[in-house]
């Protein structure tokens, strides 16, 4: 009996006050290349079981591997909610379930493509960079696909598939005394014919080219209160770091506090106004041929987009069932789990500022002092989401509405709100950008699209030592 | 959890397998493990989690060329599935330029002393009694909110290869993480780790998370700048893993690492010592066997200040033309333990020699802006205490750590002699340490221009 006929059997036997059971399958070809050479190749299959039950207010989870143990995990996960209840006091929304099948559609299956053809493909974009001199270069592709079946007691039944393709390049470049490094990752979900749209060997010219610039004619950068326009993947960054983590409802709730924290926002701030009325964000898992895909969530429920932030006010959360219910609406689909040993928690998709009316020269042309930060290496932001950092990888100054000297490393240390309020230009160059979102404990790392248009900020404090 | 001999069984009938093949060589890593989780917030418990793992890795070699596969399932069919899979592609792989065969086997491998607690094969309702003494010692201490987990786990984990390597190593390990909050900024952080059950101290970690809490609802303002810095617990787990991982030969061969060029050169002062120790009685990361099936060994990386050595595989070691150091990892070596030597002065001395500057109990979210160069940031949570006259009179808001990682070990200045286990959620590239506080001049402190 394999697996998925196993999780029939157990939801049609189930009889605890709710309960679900998932199938969660995951194959990856991994493909390291460094500087040129085949550093590692590897395939996994890593699929199982898991169930979850609900018994007086305790959530319990238990997954396994082992179709012989299969058969046993409901019960091990009603034995771990029974011990959970002793201090527990969960609920789940309502939701109207279905039976539902989703598959993302490929021209090209990209396991048919033979290792050595998307070995070539790195290869390719290796020499580039190594033709301009690039010192260290690590290339990866990653292939994969997520099979899911889930079932619950309350009648969900859903079915999904999605493959996905990823490429991130990490370079380094030293000059004497000197280095930079960039990192770059695009992906979505799709067959192998979505690598082409890449273009990937056009930015790999590009970046090693503004490296190598940056150490042979990069100043310091100025510090102080100034004009700053960001690039598509720092305000995608942004999006998904002081936009999409603090809107998730157990965030606000308080159930990540112990890990990666809790949100400056609460729950009585929706409908407040945070930011400048041309930002608006919005979470789509929905798009079709994006990186964090999916039609269904992992509670069953139907995925949609969310508006998380329209024209600078608080507008949604991102809900799953358990916060759903305490702020008495709907779940709007955010429950993912990153493979079958992971619980269901509140997650993004695809988080993106949503695109203007701008071009990137009319940004920069009213633009009399500042600096333009195209690309990021390091970031971070506390655990409220409240006070963040993002240091300018390849960025330029701008005087008098042209772009000058390029400038290394310019710090932007800042507040959401701050953040937000200084934005005074949005550009239509939305772009988006492969990665993969930690959270949870133990920490689940799932793929997303962080995404966002270059847009500009009035008056912002560039810092630093 | 599979168990012992069903472990070695399946690696034996993985090897048979392997034999079979038209391979040069091989080899099996099989880890059977069970993991039993509480996770609590606001004074509550979320969830209660059991995880039944199997993995198996299998490394195929022919001609240099290497592939790696890796199965969940502990069905026999499914591995061999995977083999059959990797020999059509292994020929049109490409030869890797360095190469370096298998350890001969049999080795003689050490016995480390107290890695593994049979009371964590299944932790009943103990994990739940942990959590309600760890809530209500913060509680009672003066907290208004307590959020952390217990997370345990007990692990059978063989090596075996085609050259006669063949070990298992049973381990289990147990930390409770523990943050406590008086308001939503004032906040402290407590763990508890070990390998035995019954040394973990939930009512000490719950006390402490809720003392440090209280501390840094008292508010004082410190202006960003360089302030001299001691760098309690919590947060020298975090930067001693990255520091000291930052020693792995990958890193250094993809130039991500501020150590490049530096092998016997003095980088840090000469108060700090830094060592992988996988042979460390009871310690948290401690193991007999690499990857490759070689016994581990102590490695001093840093002594007195002087980077002694990088961490090898044997394929890293072939490439920088040195000996392996018994850190495998199949792709990147990995320290496995590691141990900051303690000085000779007391906590208590510690603040009184720091005189007037900052405590940074927690340093999370460290991210480099270049490796290479080692600068980086990170930030501080859960009490930024200032020091004056050595005393703590209070705690800051705002600031980030914002230095580099060469600078911070050349200006240690002292070093205290009460070392701690430290493993906890932050410890971002997931290596156990185990160190006393160290004090730093001058360390680089950062905050929002607006």
């Amino acid at each position: 009996m394999d697996l998925f006929h196993i999780a029939e059997v157990l939801i049609q036997e189930a009889s605890y006050p709710y309960a679900e059971v998932r199938v969660q399958i995951d194959d990856q070809e991994l493909i390291w290349l460094r500087n040129g050479e085949l550093e590692s190749y590897g395939t996994e299959s890593v699929g199982g079981i898991s169930a979850r039950v609900l018994v007086d207010g305790g959530l319990g989870f238990a997954s396994t591997s082992s179709e012989k143990k299969a058969k046993y995990i409901l019960e091990l996960a009603a034995k771990n909610s029974r011990a959970a209840s002793r201090r527990g006091n969960v609920s789940l929304s309502e939701e109207r379930f279905e039976r539902a099948e989703f598959r993302v559609p490929t021209v090209k299956n990209p396991w048919d493509v033979p290792p050595e053809e998307k070995i070539e493909i790195l290869r390719s974009l290796d020499s580039i960079a190594k033709e301009e001199g690039i010192v260290a270069r690590s290339i990866m592709m990653s292939i994969s696909k997520e099979v899911i079946y889930f079932l619950n007691s309350e009648g969900a039944s859903v079915r999904g598939e999605v493959p996905r393709i990823s490429i991130s390049l990490i370079l380094t470049h030293v000059s004497g005394q000197r280095s930079t490094q960039e990192y770059e990752s695009r992906g979505g979900s799709g067959g192998f014919e979505i690598v082409d749209g890449w273009k990937l060997d056009d930015f790999m010219k590009e970046i090693s080219k503004s490296m190598k610039e940056r150490l042979e004619k990069g100043v310091p950068a100025p510090k102080g209160k100034m004009d700053v326009v960001i690039g598509p993947s720092i305000s995608g960054l942004v999006a998904h770091e002081s936009t999409g983590h603090p809107y998730e409802a157990d965030r606000v709730l308080g159930r990540e506090a112990a890990q990666a924290g809790e949100s400056f926002v609460t729950k009585d701030m929706l409908g407040t106004r945070i930011g400048s009325e041309l930002v608006s964000v919005a979470d789509d898992p929905t798009i079709e041929g994006s990186y964090g895909f999916y039609l269904y969530d992992f509670e069953g429920v139907k995925a949609r987009r969310r508006i998380l932030m329209k024209n600078g006010i608080i507008n949604e959360f991102l809900h799953n069932r358990e916060t759903a219910s305490i702020f008495g609406v709907k779940s709007n689909g955010a429950a993912r789990a990153s493979a079958f040993n992971r619980e269901p928690i509140v997650r993004m998709s695809n988080t993106f500022i949503m695109p203007g009316d701008r071009s990137v020269e009319e940004l920069i042309e009213d633009v009399s002092e500042g600096v333009y930060m195209r690309r990021f290496m390091e970031w971070n932001i506390d655990d409220r989401r409240y006070n963040q950092r993002y240091v300018g990888s390849e960025a330029y100054m701008i005087r008098g509405g042209r772009i000058a000297e390029i400038v290394l490393k310019p710090i932007l240390e800042v507040t959401t709100p701050s953040f937000y309020s200084s934005v005074d230009g949005v550009g239509k160059d939305l772009e988006f950008q492969a990665a993969t979102c930690g959270k949870g404990d133990p920490g689940q790392g799932v793929p997303v699209w962080t995404g966002g248009p270059t847009i500009r900020l009035r008056g912002v404090g560039l810092g630093g030592i | 959890m599979e168990g012992y001999e069903e472990s070695l069984g399946f690696v034996e009938d993985i090897l048979d397998l392997l034999y079979k093949q038209n391979l040069d060589e091989a080899a099996v890593h099989v880890r059977s493990a069970r993991g039993d989780q509480i996770r609590f917030s606001s004074n509550k418990i979320d969830i209660a989690n059991t995880w039944l793992d199997f993995n198996a890795d299998i490394q195929l070699v022919k001609d240099r060329r290497i592939q790696i596969v890796s199965v969940a399932s502990p069905d026999i069919d499914a591995a061999k599935l995977q083999i059959e899979r990797a020999m059509k592609v292994i020929g049109s792989l490409p030869e890797r330029k360095a190469y370096d065969e298998l350890p001969e086997g049999p080795f003689s491998y050490p016995i480390i002393e107290g890695i593994y607690d049979p009371k964590l094969e299944d932790p009943g309702e103990k994990l739940s009694d942990i959590v309600t003494a760890a809530i209500n010692s913060g509680l009672s201490s003066g907290a208004k909110k307590i959020a952390g987990s217990i997370r345990s786990g007990v692990e059978i984990s063989c090596v075996a290869t085609t050259t006669g390597v063949k070990v298992c190593e049973k381990r289990s390990n147990v930390y409770l993480d523990i943050r406590a909050f008086v308001s939503p900024e004032s906040t402290g952080h407590s763990f508890s780790c070990s390998r035995m059950m019954n040394e973990i101290r939930p009512e000490e970690a719950g006390r402490e998370a809720a003392e440090d809490a209280l501390m840094s609802s008292k508010q004082v303002k410190v202006e960003p700048g360089r302030h001299d810095a001691l760098i309690w617990y919590s947060a020298i787990g975090n930067l001693g893993g990255v520091f000291g991982s930052l020693a792995g030969a990958m890193y250094v061969m993809m130039q991500m690492s501020p150590y490049v060029s530096k092998l016997n050169e003095q980088i840090g002062s000469d108060l700090i010592s830094i060592v992988d120790d996988p042979l460390r009685p009871g310690g948290y990361g401690s193991r007999s066997f690499d990857m490759e099936g070689y016994p581990t060994r102590r490695n001093v990386i840093l002594e007195k200040g002087f980077l002694r050595t990088y961490l090898h595989n044997r394929l890293t070691a072939k490439a920088m033309n040195t000996n392996t150091t018994a850190n495998a990892g199949w792709v990147s070596p990995q320290p496995w333990n590691i141990v900051i030597s303690p000085g000779d002065m007391s906590n208590d001395e510690l603040i009184e020699e720091l005189r007037d500057g900052l405590i940074i109990r927690n340093a999370t979210y460290l991210r480099f802006q270049d490796y290479r160069a080692g600068d980086f940031s990170a930030i501080i949570r859960d009490g930024l205490f200032k020091v004056e006259k050595g005393e703590i009179v209070g705690s800051a808001r705002g600031l980030r750590l914002s230095d580099n990682v060469l600078r911070m070990l050349s200006n240690v200045f002292a070093v205290g002699r009460n070392s701690r286990q430290i493993y906890h959620w932050w410890m971002e590239w997931e290596v156990p340490v185990e160190s006393p506080p160290i004090a730093v001049r001058n360390v680089g402190f950062t905050s929002a221009t607006m």
